[in-house]
């Protein structure tokens, strides 16, 4: 079902650490990367409307990860987003699921786990 | 002289045949005297000169004859004159004599004839290159001229009498002539053509025959010669499809031979005609054949051009038409150019393949005399060395010296033997730099074999050998980063044995690669972990999947630590798994960090609040978590990368000094939380108590961010040294910015701020010496009663204890210093403690 063309994946994460591992973790997977330093960052860039998913942390300066799903709902309800944490919140973890998020994963999370959300996420999204 | 001669011999014969008349008369006379009967002797007279003198001599002699016969023997006697009755007798005898004359003359002229022909057939017999026979009607020789004794090899003599059979076998006579060629036999035995024709010769009651023998041996050789040659004319024309013609001018009559028929494809039956070569001819080139011919025509010229030909069948044949002009018609040739003109045709687009293929080949071309001597060179070679193609005879001038040995060798060699010459070598380009070339020279052959020239072409390898260089120190590079790698790494086959660990493996545990292969790597495992870890990599090896597992591995000196590990398979193109690559990332202090924090919840749980604690462990959850999310997912990136097809070994390096990085910034942090939940003896050292502040709001960043606030220093830049415990200090300023941050939870319709100041308080020490100020001021709701908080099991919060303050007040005072709280002037609280500055009497 995925289109030959590649997918990109958005990824927001104060951490530049975090950020570098995950664009080489979905590069390395096959698709596009673009990597924002927080919420505001990300809407700002435009890539909202290019993104095939996109990839927050929970707890950032600013606008955190749940607020920016909200955002994010509003104008693409159908972008698959995943939320990952540092911390283990199941409160947290409810709310997103709940907002529609594709996925809750905690740092340090499985990268196989990761990459079989954002597939599973892009091939509902094409299925649509 | 010899007319003279001549002359005189007629005169002298002359004079004889007169007297000779005069003679005879005078002898007649003689005897007519006396016996009175002279008309016979004077008859005598006349016919003997007449005879033997000629004409003139008998007409002499008839005269000197009648004078004599009237004045002696009519009357009157002795006297000239005749009576008239002698008459008669004077009439007879002059009649006589006259017709005596006639008779004699024509006698004799006939016999003059004959003698004349005889003589000329005689020449001609002698003279005839054939041979003239003559038989008599029994078919026996009687005359043979010399060309026949030459045809025959017999001698006259020999033939005469002979049979003619007996020289031509088949011989028969036939009436009136015979003509028949027949074979002939020579003397020698051998036969030889003839043709032969006879006539009879009719001779009164005899006959006979005479007739030529022509040797006709030369004449069918001839004509035989002349049918083979035309047959293999005929042939020759077939072959190289050239038709003959002839064309006559003036009647516009054509001659074709069989082989211009085939080429016009014309029914050999037809008559050819301008007509017919006009509708074959290309309509393209009508026009043009025709300006040819009529300007031809004008001027004589001879015929020399192309044009093609339009056959029914739609196909094109291309014509060669030679012709020369001779005697009012063109005699010429139609040559059938059309396999020749598609050669060309092919080789023209051969040749323009060739060039462009030439000059357009990413390569230096270069050709060379079987001698090896350069021949050719393309513009690529030229421009790359800047030289002329004279420069370039002597190339070994733009070969590197370090190469040119070696090169000269293995192209004597080629030379020699004409083996293809190989190598690699460098060549000075037009800016003076050296690049790598592969030179590849294959010799070019004739049909027997003999090398006609070499071709060598030259590319360029400076690109690949730069990139095989650069590969192979990307490998060396990864090699040594795999070996250094702050983890373990570790590769295994399809079926699951270990094929290769790095070096951090075997310092690890103290072993080698044979004895974790054979003695099972799987007994260093921790008992606990052996089970599941053992289940969890024979799953991944059966289905190929990802493996990531957690377990305690085995140190050298017995000790266990707990790994990460990680395992991710190499496939083919077919995806078959062909080999495991995996990483074991050290987690031990995370672990024990965990361990801590529980021992630190339950320990602090008795005296401080539940909540707080929960709210430290995560915010320091959070600490530790970044670096060590970033690790593992570099890990399996870096994996990921390595395994693929094919490896991207710069991404996978990027990746495995990520790793690195953050694997030292995880370490980094735990031994920073170690340090802080250390449980020690109070141990008072000198501390920079700025760096103590620093490194506590660093730990709290999480906390402050998920809490909204904004965190303000104000540190003494110049603030000397405190004495203190480094830990007591760390929960102190960890407890009352809590404290501040709770305080602040209500708070939105206010900024949320959070300011810590540090100063060097002059007159607030109990012994008078300067102590250090802390001020951690919130914006929070505030206190009602700033002394109350300090009291044990006092407590503003839903879920507190009361013990936190209780406790931060024990340990500065535990350090000689003071903690008190009191109002903000807007809104919320100051809390501040003072700490003695060291001394030197403190040291």
């Amino acid at each position: 079902m995925t289109s030959l063309a590649k997918h990109i994946v958005a990824a927001v994460d104060d951490d530049f650490r975090v950020r570098e591992s995950i664009a080489s973790l979905v590069e390395s997977a096959g698709y596009t990367s673009l990597v924002y330093g927080s919420a505001e960052e990300f809407l700002q860039s435009g890539s909202l409307h290019a993104a095939d998913c996109m990839i927050t942390d929970v707890r950032m300066p600013g606008m955190d990860g749940l607020e920016l799903q909200r955002r994010v709902k509003l104008e693409r309800p159908g972008l698959a987003v995943i939320l990952i944490s540092a911390h283990n919140d199941e409160e947290i973890r409810r709310r997103a699921l709940a907002e529609g998020a594709a996925g809750f994963l905690n740092k340090p999370f499985d990268a196989a786990e990761l990459l079989g959300t954002i597939e599973l996420a892009l091939s509902e999204a094409s299925g649509n | 002289m010899a007319a003279h001669l001549l002359s005189r011999r007629k005169i002298v014969s002359r004079l004889w045949r007169y007297g000779l008349a005069l003679i005879s008369c005078a002898a007649a006379l003689a005897v007519a005297l006396p016996n009175d009967a002279p008309s016979s002797c004077f008859f005598i007279a006349v016919v003997l000169s007449s005879l033997y003198g000629g004409r003139g001599p008998g007409i002499f002699a008839g005269v000197i004859s009648v004078l004599i016969f009237d004045y002696f023997f009519l009357p009157p006697a002795h006297r000239l004159g005749v009576t008239a009755a002698s008459y008669p007798r004077f009439a007879a005898f002059l009649i006589t004599i006259v017709l005596v004359e006639i008779l004699i003359e024509a006698k004799r002229r006939a016999e003059e004839s004959r003698r004349l022909i005889d003589a000329q057939y005689r020449v001609i017999a002698d003279t005839a290159r054939y041979a003239i026979v003559s038989i008599d009607d029994t078919g026996r020789i009687f005359f043979v001229n010399p060309a026949a004794i030459t045809y025959f090899g017999w001698a006259a003599p020999q033939l005469i009498g002979q049979p003619l059979t007996a020289v031509i076998p088949d011989f028969r006579l036939a009436e009136p002539h015979t003509r028949a060629e027949l074979t002939a036999r020579r003397r020698d035995g051998t036969e030889f053509p003839v043709e032969v024709s006879f006539g009879e010769v009719a001779n009164g009651e005899r006959r006979s025959f005479t007739g030529f023998i022509r040797d006709i041996g030369a004449r069918k050789r001839a004509e035989a010669a002349l049918l083979k040659s035309e047959s293999y004319l005929v042939e020759a024309q077939k072959l190289s499809r050239t038709g003959s013609f002839g064309w006559n001018i003036s009647t516009g009559q054509l001659f074709w031979t069989p082989e211009t028929f085939r080429v016009f494809e014309v029914d050999p039956a037809i008559e050819p005609s301008r007509d017919i070569v006009f509708e074959r001819i290309h309509p393209d080139d009508r026009g043009r054949v025709m300006e040819i011919l009529d300007r031809a025509l004008q001027s004589g010229a001879n015929l020399d051009f192309e044009h093609r030909l339009l056959m029914p069948d739609g196909s094109v044949k291309y014509l060669h038409v030679l012709a020369r002009a001779a005697a009012g018609e063109y005699i010429g040739a139609a040559m059938d150019i059309t396999s020749a003109k598609q050669t060309e045709e092919a080789l023209r687009a051969g040749e323009l393949n060739f060039r462009l293929m030439v000059h357009s080949i990413p390569g230096l071309l270069c050709t060379n005399t079987p001698d090896g001597e350069v021949e050719v060179v393309n513009q690529p070679l030229l421009n790359y060395t800047g030289k002329t193609l004279s420069e370039l005879k002597n190339w070994p001038a733009v070969v590197h010296p370090g190469d040119l040995p070696a090169t000269q060798s293995l192209w004597a060699h080629s030379v020699a033997t004409g083996n293809p010459f190989d190598v690699d070598l460098r060549i000075r380009g037009a800016d003076g730099m050296y690049r790598w070339f592969h030179c590849r020279g294959l010799p070019l052959r004739d049909n027997d074999g003999r090398i006609i020239r070499w071709y060598n072409l030259l590319t360029d390898i400076e690109d690949r050998i730069d990139a095989e260089e650069a590969l192979r120190a990307r490998e060396r590079e990864l090699s040594l980063i795999i070996e250094t790698i702050p983890a373990l790494v570790w590769s295994a086959a399809p079926s699951g044995e270990l094929i290769y660990v790095n070096r951090r493996v075997k310092e690890y545990t103290g072993t080698t690669l044979d004895a974790l292969a054979k003695d099972q790597w799987t007994n260093l495992l921790h008992p606990d972990d052996s089970e599941p870890t053992i289940r969890a990599w024979t799953q991944a090896v059966v289905t190929g999947r990802q493996h990531e597992v957690q377990y305690r591995l085995r140190r050298a000196d017995g000790a266990y630590r707990w790994f990460h590990v990680l395992g991710q398979p190499l496939r083919d193109s077919n995806g078959r798994v062909t080999r495991w690559y995996g990483l074991l990332i050290d987690i031990d202090d995370r672990k024990r960090m965990e361990e801590d924090l529980r021992a630190t919840q339950s320990r602090l749980s008795r005296a401080t609040q539940t909540a707080t604690v929960g709210e430290l462990a995560a915010s320091i959850a959070h600490e530790i978590n970044q670096p060590l999310a970033a690790v593992v997912t570099n890990g399996n990136a870096c994996l990921r990368w390595l395994t693929a097809s094919p490896p991207n070994l710069a991404r996978a390096y990027e990746a495995a000094e990520r790793i690195v990085r953050d694997g030292k910034e995880a370490g980094e942090v735990v031994r920073r939380i170690r340090a802080l939940f250390r449980r020690a003896a109070l141990e008072k050292a000198a501390l920079d108590l700025n760096g103590v502040i620093a490194e506590v709001l660093h730990l709290l960043g999480g906390e402050t961010t998920k809490r909204r606030v904004t965190v303000e220093t104000d540190l003494e830049a110049a603030l000397p040294s405190v004495v203190a415990d480094r830990v007591q200090l760390q929960q102190l300023i960890l407890n009352l910015l809590i404290n501040g941050l709770d305080a602040m939870d209500a708070v939105s319709d206010r900024p949320r701020r959070l300011s810590v100041r540090s100063r060097v308080n002059g007159d607030n020490g109990d012994n008078g010496n300067d102590t250090a100020l802390v001020e951690i001021q919130d914006s929070g709701v505030g206190l009602k009663d700033p002394e109350k908080i300090f009291e044990a099991f006092f407590t503003t919060k839903e879920h507190g204890m009361g013990m936190g303050l209780t406790i931060c007040r024990s340990i500065v005072e535990a350090h000689d210093g003071r903690l008190w709280a009191s109002p903000a002037e807007d809104c919320g609280t100051i809390f501040r403690f003072t700490l003695p500055l060291k001394t030197n009497s403190s040291e």
